[in-house]
């Protein structure tokens, strides 16, 4: 559908803005990771655009936009720590610089969206099954017992065994025909789910003395994290950054905050850029 | 007038510079899955060799499918896109019947293959008779019994001169409206 909509799209932009084409100085376009089809799509508007009006094209891989998504209320400055949370990704980055990523750690099983899918579907809980989790966990109280993930002291992250904890648990409970009080297990789920993020993110600003923080991808919407991650950077005096609710979702304007720093350093694509399904951003080792 | 013209639906990206109706220039390269690399370089290309700026281009055709799914939709999207911005006059044209007008052969059944089957239109009279549909190739062999009087056409040649006076009469059309004819079921698009 991409392909159908996307001149409507360009031109109901312009209908709610004063801005013309003369006010713009580059197009910024995601390139990677994702679907080839949907990709291309933008891949291709943008060069056409860049053509037509003469204007720079700039390159921008998605989670940079989530990352830069951070830099639309304050500049960044470095160097800082990133924790990035969502369907695909938990990490922890130390960035000296702009597009710098030093990764301290990484899920070693599932990303923590990825689980908050996964508990929601074992519920039975209705789509969006992530920030549905959210939702019936405020409504609950954590009175089930879970796992905490013990793992070493490295900054590395572990999800795997509180997943299946919250199936075999509501496994266990429907054979015994007993009923599942899904708000309580939502609450017990998530306080150990983010208590494991809040636990390891406050040992990387241990271990790096990091005066900065920002929060990236899916996951920041989630309000628990929020407040629990305002706590911590109060208590070790850390200035903390989290996207405006709705830059926290895949959204077009995080893509211009990433072309940012790229636009300043004249790294302009060119009319053969090809998009990539898989590219990253960095690597984990 | 200026119309610019562009082609992806199978393995060439093929891009022509028309001049009041008049091939100027045309470059064809062989591209199989490379179009996005290809495309928009192309046009540059041509419009440079032409000495026109693309701000001088007052009409776009485009050949929208079937075909490749992903070239027709590069070659739509670019097209469209440029009659948008460029606020110029464009015009479609299936691949089926682009194919048509290489040859004067009034009974014909044109086709564009893939690899598990054909795409294909009969001609009667040189009119289009059916709506444009897709077969397997057992299924095809299967209907070509039912034309025995039919030729069919495997010339893949793209004559744009033919092309352009095949739509000269015809309306342009809203360049929102301009969309890829797909025609086979699209797994897993989005």
């Amino acid at each position: 559908m991409h392909c159908e909509n996307i001149t409507l799209v360009m031109e109901d932009l312009f209908s709610k803005t004063d801005l013309t084409m003369d006010n713009i100085d580059a197009i910024a376009v995601t390139y990677a990771p994702g679907l080839l089809g949907s990709l291309l799509i933008g891949v291709e508007f943008a060069k056409t655009l860049s053509f037509v009006y003469n204007k720079p094209l700039i390159k921008v891989n998605h989670l940079a936009g989530h990352i830069y998504a951070n830099n639309l209320e304050e500049k960044l400055e470095y160097p800082l720590l990133a924790l990035v949370v969502s369907g695909g990704h938990t990490e922890l980055i130390l960035m000296e610089d702009d597009y710098k990523f030093n990764v301290l750690g990484a899920t070693l099983d599932d990303a923590i969206g990825e689980v908050y899918d996964k508990v929601a579907k074992v519920l039975n809980l209705p789509y969006p099954g992530g920030p549905n989790i959210e939702k019936y966990a405020e409504q609950g109280k954590p009175n089930y017992e879970l796992p905490r993930s013990v793992l070493n002291k490295e900054l590395n992250f572990s999800f795997s065994g509180l997943k299946s904890a919250v199936i075999n648990l509501v496994h266990n409970e429907r054979q015994r025909g007993s009923e599942i009080n899904k708000y309580d297990l939502a609450a017990s789920f998530q306080e150990v789910a983010i208590e494991q993020l809040i636990r390891k993110t406050k040992e990387a600003i241990l271990k790096t003395g990091s005066k900065r923080l920002i929060i990236a991808g899916g996951v920041s919407a989630n309000k628990y994290l929020r407040k629990e991650m305002e706590k911590l950077a109060n208590e070790y005096n850390v200035n903390l950054s989290i996207p405006k609710m709705r830059y926290c979702t895949d959204n077009a304007t995080m893509i211009a905050a990433a072309a940012y720093p790229l636009y300043l350093k004249k790294e302009f694509a060119t009319y053969d850029l090809n998009p990539i399904s898989t590219d990253k951003l960095f690597t984990i080792q | 007038m200026n119309t610019l013209f562009i082609s992806t639906f199978n393995e060439s990206v093929i891009v022509g510079l028309l001049k009041d109706g008049k091939l100027n220039l045309n470059k064809e390269i062989s591209s199989s899955n490379n179009h996005s690399t290809n495309l928009v370089p192309t046009i540059q290309k041509v419009l440079e060799e032409s000495n026109i700026k693309i701000k001088e281009i007052n009409e776009i055709i485009v050949v929208n499918g079937p075909g490749s799914f992903t070239g027709v939709r590069i070659g739509v999207t670019v097209a469209k896109t440029l009659a948008y911005t460029l606020k110029a006059k464009i015009k479609t044209i299936t691949s089926i019947e682009a194919l048509s007008l290489n040859d004067v052969i009034s009974n014909k059944i044109v086709i564009v293959s893939d690899r598990k089957g054909k795409y294909y239109g009969i001609f009667e009279n040189n009119k289009l008779i059916n709506d444009i549909a897709y077969l397997n190739n057992d299924e095809f062999e299967e209907l070509l019994k039912k034309y025995p009087n039919y030729i069919v056409i495997l010339n893949e040649h793209i004559d744009i001169e033919k092309i352009y006076d095949y739509l000269k009469d015809k309306e342009g059309i809203n360049p929102h409206n301009v969309n890829p004819v797909y025609i086979k079921k699209i797994e897993a698009l989005s």
